[in-house]
């Protein structure tokens, strides 16, 4: 819920209660009025205008006739509107006085008889009691124990048709104006106050769509300035450690790029050398492991450069279009001395048009080569290894790498697709594990958008492939 | 043929010159960036261009090659950085070479990129020995007509036509057989058997790919 629809809610839960409790209040003050009015008219009349010695004079032609209001009870009247039912506009609510005896019973046969609810509350031992009476609650009664009560004006009853109203509907709108007035003082001095928090939730928002913990905006000098403030200092701190943490991962990725740089070299001139063993000695076992190593170790070199970019997030893949024919061509004939050495036949069939993809192309070269090094590696004497590109009627491409190795069981094979290469299991090596290579060549598919598929060759080996789109000409 | 090799690895340069040399390939080294510079490229049939020399950076001797001449140039990198790779074969390389490798892997990229091309003259395509008709509907081999069936015809105009691409057994049949009469891949394979026979001295240019098809090799110089 918005600030505003919250502060409003508030607001009207708030101003209802408030309005039905001044209403209240007002409802029982004007009953008090009505009670002292009533009381203090039949006082005058009583005692002022001998009202009690004519009563004991002439007791059976009492009460008095009905008698104007007395002065100051008309003039809060005048001053009120006139109740819409109690009586017609322009006249004067007329007061009847009638008198009892203390066992409520009047002298006069015409008086009528006293009300049971007032009975009932000034026999309780109350002075003065009062309750609204007859139809719709029309008339308001006073019953008054006097000082009187042994006389015939032991008990007396004052009626009035003006009644306290439950309701008044200007006194309601009044307030109600008053609570409007409130809600839109209150609607419009949010409105600064929410403009700022909007802002620093929007800088909020672009530091979060950006990566980046840019300083927001500190106006003013209440809590929200408070909040910025905070958020700011909190932000540097985590600037700086990350600041720290990329310096780390940038040299760490600068030696490891540099080691495979400096390593490479010599491995090449040694390479040369058991290449050239390897033929002075007709393909001995011991020259031809050596060879395997060596070509593991280049391996090793080029993916830890791949896994070393691939987590490089900061800086996305390059879009370069990639001749995928060059790039098998490549891959071949890396692979085609070991291969021949082991006495696989290493085989590659690549379409007459041209392939290209958009992407990183030492990526993808490294990708394919983890493919055939695994094909190569895992292959028997006398095995073959291939790789296929084909090109799809539209513009997709399916580039296959298979071999009729001893090949991967079923679950191995769901268990290495599901595998990432930073799992401790794929970082092991093992003389029959394909897991680092084979991860980094689904991570470097899927970063491409390609898809890779591991299935049982036809001949019983592995046969991976790679699909996708290849790049508009 | 002769080739430049500017490599700043004494050790290196030398196993590249003994295996180009066992090649039949002459080969002069060149150890320093500056002295490349000076030297005049169009001679050489191919240029193998280390990019990490003293003095003179790999890629500024190749823009400096690339305005004199068209000759191939294959790059050697120890980097596996796709920038700087992407900028050489922008710069005008026409391959390149990541360190570690095999001497065998770069005589197999030198060898490619000075493979005979396959002339295609008169309507006809010659590759090595072999030479393909495809107005006349023959085939020669060292000038010499063969007999070929409408279905081997078909298939080896099929494979000339893409000489030096493996094309799947699949993609044969459908170019080359019929399929009601049955077009199977069994009966591709004994027509390429037959083929094979045909060709005689040129037999070894159709070679089977194990797992893909069959291609028409296109033999090296």
């Amino acid at each position: 819920m918005k600030l505003r629809q919250r502060m409003l809610g508030t607001l009207v839960l708030l101003a209802i209660p408030m309005i039905a409790g001044a209403n209240w209040t007002r409802y029982l003050f004007e009953w008090r009025e009505l009670e002292r009015g009533l009381l203090s008219f039949a006082e005058i009349e009583m005692i002022e205008r001998n009202g009690l010695e004519r009563c004991e004079a002439n007791p059976s032609n009492f009460p008095l006739p009905p008698r104007d209001q007395p002065e100051h009870l008309r003039r809060r009247r005048e001053r009120r509107p006139p109740p819409p039912a109690a009586a017609p506009q322009g006249s004067t609510p007329r007061l009847r006085l009638a008198t009892y005896r203390s066992d409520f019973q009047s002298d006069n046969n015409r008086t009528p008889p006293f009300p049971a609810d007032l009975r009932a509350d000034l026999e309780k031992g109350g002075e003065t009691s009062s309750v609204l009476m007859g139809k719709d609650d029309s008339v308001f009664a006073l019953g008054w124990r006097t000082p009187w009560h042994d006389g015939p004006a032991a008990i007396i009853l004052v009626t009035t048709p003006h009644t306290p109203e439950l309701f008044r509907i200007p006194v309601l709108a009044a307030v109600s104006a008053l609570a409007a007035a409130l809600l839109a003082t209150v609607w419009f001095a949010m409105g600064p106050l929410i403009g700022r928090t909007r802002k620093l939730a929007h800088a909020v928002q672009r530091n979060e769509e950006q990566g980046s913990f840019k300083d927001i905006p500190e106006e003013g000098s209440d809590e929200l300035t408070d909040l910025a403030h905070a958020f700011n200092s909190s932000g540097a701190s985590l600037r700086k450690a990350m600041d720290t943490a990329t310096q780390k991962e940038a040299a760490l990725r600068s030696f490891v790029e540099n080691t495979a740089h400096d390593v490479g070299t010599p491995l090449t001139v040694l390479q040369g050398y058991l290449a050239r063993m390897a033929k002075e000695t007709n393909g001995d076992k011991t020259v031809l492991q050596a060879m395997e190593e060596a070509q593991y170790i280049g391996a090793m070199l080029a993916n830890l450069s791949t896994v070393a970019r691939l987590e490089d997030m900061d800086t996305q893949l390059r879009q370069d279009r990639v001749d995928l024919k060059a790039l098998c061509l490549r891959v071949m004939a890396r692979h085609q001395t070991i291969a021949a050495e082991k006495e696989i036949t290493l085989e590659h069939g690549l379409p007459h048009g041209e392939a290209f993809v958009l992407g990183e192309m030492t990526l993808l070269e490294q990708a394919l080569s983890n493919l055939l090094h695994n094909a190569v590696r895992h292959g028997e004497t006398g095995g073959h290894a291939t790789l296929h590109l084909q090109l799809g009627p539209s513009s997709e491409f399916s580039l296959r790498v298979l071999d009729d190795g001893p090949g991967i069981d079923a679950d191995t094979l769901k268990h290495l697709t599901e595998r990432r290469w930073r799992s401790e299991e794929a970082r092991r090596r093992h003389p029959n594990g394909r897991g680092l290579g084979l991860s980094i060549a689904e991570d470097v598919a899927e970063r491409h958008g390609f898809a890779l598929r591991l299935a049982k060759s036809e001949a019983g080996g592995l046969e991976v492939t790679i699909t996708g789109e290849l790049a508009p000409s | 043929m002769n080739i430049l090799l500017i490599e700043d690895d004494q050790a290196l340069a030398q196993q590249v010159i003994a295996q180009l040399s066992e090649q039949e390939y002459r080969v002069r080294w060149l150890s320093d960036g500056q002295n490349a510079l000076h030297e005049d490229p169009t001679p050489y049939a191919l240029i193998v261009l280390d990019l990490m020399l003293p003095k003179v950076d790999g890629l500024d001797i190749l823009k400096a090659y690339r305005g004199r001449c068209d000759t191939p140039i294959l790059i050697l990198s120890a980097k596996q950085d796709a920038t700087i790779k992407v900028k050489a074969l922008q710069l005008g390389a026409d391959d390149y070479l990541t360190k570690p490798f095999w001497p065998e892997e770069l005589t197999a990229r030198i060898g490619a990129r000075l493979r005979r091309p396959i002339l295609q003259r008169a309507g006809g395509i010659e590759i090595g020995r072999l030479f393909v008709d495809l107005t006349g509907h023959t085939a020669k081999v060292d000038g010499e007509d063969i007999r070929l069936t409408r279905a081997e015809w078909d298939l080896l105009a099929a494979l000339a036509c893409q000489a030096g691409a493996a094309i799947s057994r699949e993609d044969l049949v459908e170019a080359t057989l019929d399929p009601s009469r049955d077009g199977t891949l069994r009966t591709l394979d004994v027509h390429v058997s037959r083929l094979r026979k045909k060709l005689g001295p040129c037999s070894d240019y159709l070679c089977t790919i194990w797992g893909v098809g069959y291609r028409l090799e296109v033999p090296n110089p």
